[in-house]
């Protein structure tokens, strides 16, 4: 598999799980490798430049710790992307995070304002049920197989692709309405 | 017309990377070990009942001139606010990594009354505290962070050590009162891996104790150091070094005076105030 570096451009061989082979051991080359497209995950998911930047950290920092063991398992994108998304979850379900997050919103003149202004489907994705939406992100926007997507959710690929298909529905639904 | 996951794809490309992201996880991961630490520490404490107990039991509104906050050791003066008194804290500290120079001045009362001046940068991120004076019950929680001001309360939140930044934040809060910064200083010392450096200055030239800890940053080595006041145990300064290069100081200088706004007079101190700024 090949896939482009999102941030400079340049080719980077990959092996079958996303992680370079000379990164296996490095966990800053696969910080370096894996946190721009966990970051624009995170921020379709909340919605929240900061806020994103926050669930990557701790994400990042979460593996870090336990990087030793983590660093030899099969496929330590897909253990990132879990822990992002349980972070995400569990910010979620904080009060303190959502009154946070009413202050940003009330302040902020952000890229998600323009992104929203412009884009339906982006705009969509903000009303669709969590799980959804972290299904469609996994699969559309981290380009993963509902195989590993399911790994990332803890659910069986056919779930995940139930979920992002729905997902899809909705979104193609209500870009056909607001581009029409 | 593009299908739904090109348009999520090309969006998702529209936001701006982060500055410097694995520099801000290196930092993160720094204060993170450095929390784990202290609440290990002062859940020990607590469950002890030790020096911090004697820190939460004076703020009960005992306010002898000089009390024993548990561990033997006098204060030079008296660390107790008095009804009407304001606890007086500036903080100031040089460029971290995403730009934030912190330049606070706060005064804060028993009675959660108090004024606050933030001239920190980078207020669009950390807009907290915010700057105003401020009537009984209405002093904004710092960091974000409901902590209780009410001894039991506090001590619950240290117990369950759930809140973050635990004893740094605590002594960069505006209303954690003198005697629990020196009930805290006690805790501190007292720590596995903690060194204390008696006769040292703070990075602006004031005579201190340091209290110091070095830690493991993958390759390199970080190293933290607090300095107090001998006198009041009061905190004076926190230093940060990595051998991966770069630093961080942080300065505070603390009073009890008479009026929010006030500015200290020079008996009022808690510490020598900062002559100039470190070069």
């Amino acid at each position: 598999m090949r896939r482009m570096d999102a941030t400079a451009g340049p080719a980077v061989d990959v092996v079958e799980h996303g992680v370079p082979a000379e990164a296996g051991r490095d966990f800053e080359a696969f910080f370096r490798l894996e946190h721009e497209r966990l970051f624009r995950a995170m921020w379709l998911l909340t919605r929240d430049r900061q806020e994103a930047e926050e669930v990557a950290q701790e994400a990042f920092l979460r593996l870090w710790e336990r990087w030793a063991r983590i660093a030899d398992a099969p496929d330590p994108a897909a253990y990132l992307y879990r822990t992002g998304l349980n972070v995400w979850r569990s910010r979620l379900r904080r009060m303190a995070v959502a009154a946070r997050k009413a202050i940003h919103h009330a302040r902020r003149g952000d890229e998600m304002e323009d992104v929203e202004a412009r884009d339906v489907v982006v705009r969509s994705l903000a009303s669709l049920p969590t799980r959804q939406r972290a299904a469609i992100v996994l699969m559309d926007v981290l380009d993963l197989s509902s195989e590993r997507a399911g790994e990332v959710l803890g659910v069986r690929p056919v779930t995940v692709r139930v979920l992002a298909a729905r997902a899809r529905a909705t979104l193609a639904s209500e870009m056909g309405a607001g581009d029409a | 017309m593009p299908d739904v996951k090109t348009r999520l794809q090309d969006a998702g490309r529209l936001v701006d990377l982060p500055d410097r992201p694995f520099d801000r996880l290196v930092e993160r991961r720094a204060r993170s070990h450095r929390r784990g630490r202290v609440v290990s520490l002062v859940v020990a404490l607590a469950i002890a009942g030790g020096a911090v107990g004697g820190g939460l039991f004076l703020l009960n509104g005992i306010d002898d001139d000089a009390k024993d906050t548990g561990t033997g050791w006098q204060p030079s003066r008296r660390l107790a606010l008095r009804p009407g008194e304001y606890f007086y804290l500036q903080v100031t500290s040089d460029e971290a990594v995403d730009g934030h120079i912190r330049d606070l001045e706060t005064w804060w009362a028993a009675d959660g009354s108090g004024e606050v001046r933030n001239r920190s940068t980078r207020q669009d991120k950390y807009p907290y505290p915010p700057s105003g004076v401020y009537g009984e019950d209405a002093f904004p929680e710092a960091n974000d962070l409901s902590w209780s001001t009410d001894p039991e309360g506090l001590a619950t939140r240290l117990r369950e050590g759930t809140f973050e930044g635990a004893l740094v934040l605590l002594l960069e809060t505006p209303y954690a009162t003198p005697e629990l910064r020196a009930a805290l200083f006690d805790v501190a010392s007292g720590l596995d891996g903690v060194t204390v450096i008696e006769d040292v200055h703070d990075p602006a030239g004031r005579l201190a104790v340091a209290l110091e800890t070095t830690e493991r940053d993958g390759e390199d080595m970080a190293t933290w150091r607090s300095y107090f006041d001998p006198g009041t145990h009061q905190v004076l300064a926190w230093t940060f070094e990595s051998t991966r290069g770069g630093s961080a100081w942080i300065l505070l200088e603390s009073a009890i005076v008479g009026a929010p706004g006030e500015a200290p007079e020079p008996d009022e101190w808690l510490v020598p105030p900062v002559g100039k700024a470190p070069a």
